[in-house]
């Protein structure tokens, strides 16, 4: 409790905790805060920032606020979607092949690096061309090609928990492996996994954004990736359709880092206590 | 006396609290002379040990008190001061210092950088000496050249207690110097302490968790409990007659080879949390002579029978023997 | 239960080497455990005493089934526990527990003591009902003596002494009923002052409730203390098997010997002791023939060839040593 206190009153938590709640605000309650379709045109294309437009319009006389609004529905969707896939396999994974050891871990290690090398924005592209986009395709597909860095971690902390005396004691206990496995080993060392979650938050944020702006986006949805690409070619007449999204993508982005870094520090903090 | 500790307090800072790690202890070492320090994790002999050397972690400080090596007193003095006295006055031993051996350098480099840290010899020169205090402390001098991990524990100690002797200390602290090794490599040390001792004409702290260890090496010994000395003497005077509840207590919990199998005195509850410490003698929660007086009183330091110094309201009244 | 007898046990680690070594075949071993045989009696506490890397521990561990045994047999009633199937394990449980050497390390820092005592129930499915397994956790703290249990129950490790952890980890053990516990090294990690109350628990236990106790300990003192008879271990091997009250004036081994006169006591006569020879030998080069011969200040020639074999010299008093006969 004592580190949950710590965590909750670090200022990186709390800036962090501002913006994703802001965000998270604007994803829930999208169609009260701005009605209607954000796809649908509101008025004349490229409006400056003013009284009924405060983002302005795109070229297709889209209300930018809108769009930002719904938008950040799919960048939270990829964020916990993908992260949550890759947390899953990731610890899975990570940990079987920690505490089975052997040459089960030998060909694990060998996947997780395989997994590492491909190329996952061509493997998108190629799965979008033969699938067609659609938003649960893609995070299942981010999801599944960035769990292995969480994997590596997770293994790394069962290979230093597994010879704590406490999983032996368990085992005196009568517990099976599998069991002792996920009771007692993955708790005690999941710690890093999950912040490096974080960081994989903002990964899938940031791969949604660039698949919207290179027009590999679900057509059907809006997405900030999506008002970039809009943006893109006006750039010099109407900055603000870069600028307000740019930044928008920053601050989470940024909202997630001080998470993660919070966490981290936090759970090194707890190592000293117990010490 | 060459060293003198009077009134020394030292207090750690916790967060926002200041807690007191050694209380008001004072005691003397002459020529020669050996005093053991023994207690429970937490009672301040280690502590003791570093403000000695004037060498406390940065939350730490001394906040009362003198510790004077020859005189010159170690809390005051400048940085210069300090350096011509630490290592060359005083020198000490670290708990785990021999965990703390690089394992990548030779132990002879080790030990020769070491001195030319400290002193402007020749590199010759700090050879031979590691060379000589080597066979000093019975490792062969061939064996200066080799890595740590070709060492047993109990050597490891041994070229350990070479490096901390390699400035020709007069006074030399050594923590829990035998505890991570087995039996008999135990005995070595301890051994070679005393030899040492005899022979280099050294004043020597043994600070333990070990009674029967320090006992063999010390001829005075001071009990410390939450922080203070609570009884201070002749060795086997306060281990074998003692007079306060405390070091009766602790003598009569650990079994005895050359004692019949008997029932083992416990001390109830446990050791004092530093962060509440309770008014009135610090013992008195576990003590079973405990009066009114203790809970409300801290009891003065006062002299006993056989050169003692006790710190008890009962001390008079209370002749344990083992 | 029965005794438990232990025949020709032995246990073999491999050392990591070189990729290049393990290709060729040439993969070295270390015998930790090698070739012992001992009877541990029903309602016995045994003492099982040696230097650090000198096997005890393995040994205990291989009892309780967290080590395999390279080869030899342990006989617990007419099974043996060695090759003994998944199905068995489970009620081998119920009857075979252990103590850890280190409270700080033993019990899961994210786990409350109601869950970790609970732990053994849970899996060998011993309690009735969440009832029951409240009862039996709140009678087992208390016999522990950390009462009042609800004081207790939902602590956190890190909010516990050493010596109340040593606590849990003694009522963990003891949850099931076991008849039979093997205790690794139980006080060398506490402070002193509280040593004296899980010495004289066990010792309570074994009396009252008449758990059979496997103490491993590099001391002698505490084996003597709790212990009905001693082994003493060398590099592996049993090389001194006593009864606990005659140790002190009938125990013959060199390395018994050597212990017991280099052991710190208070109360020990130290004019006399007798001469240390030589560094210890390592376990993973054991010495040919007699391994304590390099030490021994009574080896002849032949020590160093011929290995000797724990021989009955009285009733109840084993020894390994080639001049034992000779030397009285």
């Amino acid at each position: 409790m004592r580190r949950l206190k710590i965590f909750i009153t670090n200022k990186q938590t709390i800036i962090g905790l501002c913006i994703l709640s802001v965000l998270l605000v604007f994803a829930i309650f999208a169609p009260v805060i701005s009605p209607g379709d954000p796809l649908f045109s509101k008025g004349a294309p490229i409006q400056r920032p003013n009284k009924e437009h405060i983002f302005g319009t795109d070229n297709m006389g889209r209300d930018v606020w809108a769009m930002i609004v719904w938008g950040s529905r799919i960048s939270m969707v990829f964020a916990f979607g993908a992260a949550g896939i890759s947390l899953i396999i990731g610890v899975v994974l990570g940990a079987l092949s920690g505490y089975i050891g052997g040459v089960f871990d030998d060909i694990m290690s060998r996947i997780f690096e395989v997994f590492y090398i491909i190329p996952r924005t061509f493997l998108i592209i190629l799965m979008v061309a033969i699938f067609g986009s659609s938003v649960t395709l893609m995070v299942i597909i981010v999801g599944a090609t960035i769990w292995p860095s969480n994997a590596k971690i997770m293994r790394a902390q069962v290979l230093t928990l597994k010879s704590r005396t406490y999983v032996q004691a368990a085992e005196v206990a009568g517990g099976k492996r599998l069991s002792i496995l996920f009771r007692h080993v993955v708790p005690n060392g999941i710690g890093p996994v999950l912040s490096n979650s974080t960081l994989q938050m903002a990964q899938a944020v940031l791969t949604e954004a660039s698949l919207s702006f290179l027009g590999l986006g679900d057509p059907s949805v809006a997405s900030w990736g999506k008002i970039l690409q809009a943006g893109q070619s006006h750039i010099s007449s109407a900055p603000w359709l870069v600028i307000i999204p740019g930044i928008v993508i920053a601050l989470m982005l940024l909202a997630f880092n001080l998470l993660g870094t919070a966490l981290q520090m936090t759970l090194n903090i707890k190592q000293q206590l117990i010490e | 006396m060459i060293l003198e500790v009077k009134d020394l307090t030292v207090e750690f800072q916790i967060g926002k609290n200041f807690l007191t790690a050694v209380n008001n202890v004072n005691f003397g070492l002459g020529q020669q002379d050996s005093l053991g320090l023994v207690g429970e994790s937490g009672c301040g002999k280690s502590t003791t040990g570093y403000a000695l050397m004037n060498l406390l972690p940065k939350n730490g400080r001394i906040s009362n008190g003198k510790v004077l090596i020859n005189g010159v007193d170690i809390v005051t003095a400048s940085d210069a001061e300090v350096r011509s006295i630490r290592w060359k006055e005083i020198s000490m031993i670290f708990q785990n210092a021999m965990t703390a051996l690089n394992p990548v350098q030779k132990i002879g480099d080790q030990i020769v950088n070491a001195l030319l840290e400290h002193e402007t010899i020749s590199r010759s020169e700090a050879i031979d000496r590691a060379s000589y205090f080597f066979e000093k402390v019975g490792i062969s001098s061939s064996r200066l050249m080799q890595y740590p991990h070709e060492f047993s524990g109990g050597m490891k100690q041994r070229a350990v207690i070479a490096l901390a002797l390699i400035c020709y200390p007069k006074i030399l602290i050594a923590d829990e110097p035998t505890t991570a090794l087995d039996v008999v490599a135990q005995r070595q040390v301890i051994e070679l302490l005393i030899d040492l001792q005899k022979e280099l004409n050294l004043s020597m702290i043994l600070i333990s968790h070990d009674i029967s260890a320090v006992a063999e090496a010390c001829e005075k010994i001071a009990v410390m409990y939450g922080g203070e000395i609570m009884e201070i003497g002749p060795t086997r005077d306060v281990l074998i007659r003692n007079n306060h509840p405390y070091t009766n207590a602790l003598v009569g919990s650990f079994p005895s080879l050359h004692k019949p199998i008997s029932k083992l005195t416990q001390i109830p509850g446990s050791p004092p949390n530093l962060a509440d410490m309770p008014s009135g003698c610090s013992f008195y929660p576990r003590c079973t002579y405990a009066q009114n007086i203790c809970l409300h009183e801290k009891p003065p330091m006062r002299s006993v029978r056989f050169n003692k110094l006790c710190k008890c309201h009962f001390a008079e009244e209370l002749d344990f023997n083992q | 239960m029965g005794d438990i007898i232990v025949e020709n046990l032995s246990k073999d680690y491999v050392l990591k080497t070189g990729f290049i070594k393990q290709l060729r075949g040439k993969a070295e071993t270390v015998s930790a455990v090698n070739d012992v045989s001992l009877v541990i009696n029903e309602g016995e506490v045994l003492g099982l005493v040696g230097e650090s890397g000198c096997g005890k521990t393995t040994l205990g561990k291989m009892l309780v089934k967290i080590e395999s045994a390279s080869s030899g047999t342990i006989m617990i009633g007419d099974k043996n526990i060695v090759n003994i199937r998944r199905k068995e394990l489970f009620d081998f449980r119920k009857d075979v527990q252990m103590i850890f050497q280190d409270p700080y390390d033993s019990l899961d820092p994210k786990m409350t003591v109601y869950d970790i005592v609970a732990e053994p129930l849970r899996y060998l499915k011993l309690a009735k009902n969440s009832e029951d397994m409240i009862e039996k956790i709140y009678e087992m703290l208390r016999l522990v003596e950390l009462s009042p249990p609800e004081q207790y129950v939902n602590r956190y490790p890190h909010r516990l002494s050493g010596g109340q952890r040593q606590r849990v980890a003694i009522a963990r053990a003891l949850i099931v009923n076991p008849k039979f516990v093997v205790a690794d090294e139980p006080v060398s990690m506490l402070d002193v002052s509280i040593r004296a109350g899980i010495l004289n628990l066990l010792q309570k236990l074994n009396r009252e409730n008449g758990i059979s106790i496997l103490l491993i300990t590099h001391d002698l003192a505490t084996a003597r203390f709790l212990s009905h008879r001693i082994a003493v271990m060398y590099l592996g091997k049993i090389v001194e098997l006593i009864s606990s009250n005659k140790l002190m004036e009938m125990a013959v081994h060199p390395y018994t010997k050597l212990l017991l006169s280099s052991a710190p006591d208070l109360f020990a006569d130290t004019s006399n002791r007798i001469e240390i020879k030589g560094e210890a030998a390592s376990a993973t080069a054991p010495p040919k023939g007699c391994r304590f011969s390099p030490r021994c200040n009574y080896a002849i020639a032949s020590c160093f060839e011929k290995e000797p074999e724990l021989t009955e010299i009285e009733k109840d008093h084993f020894v390994a040593c080639n001049r034992v006969f000779e030397r009285e």
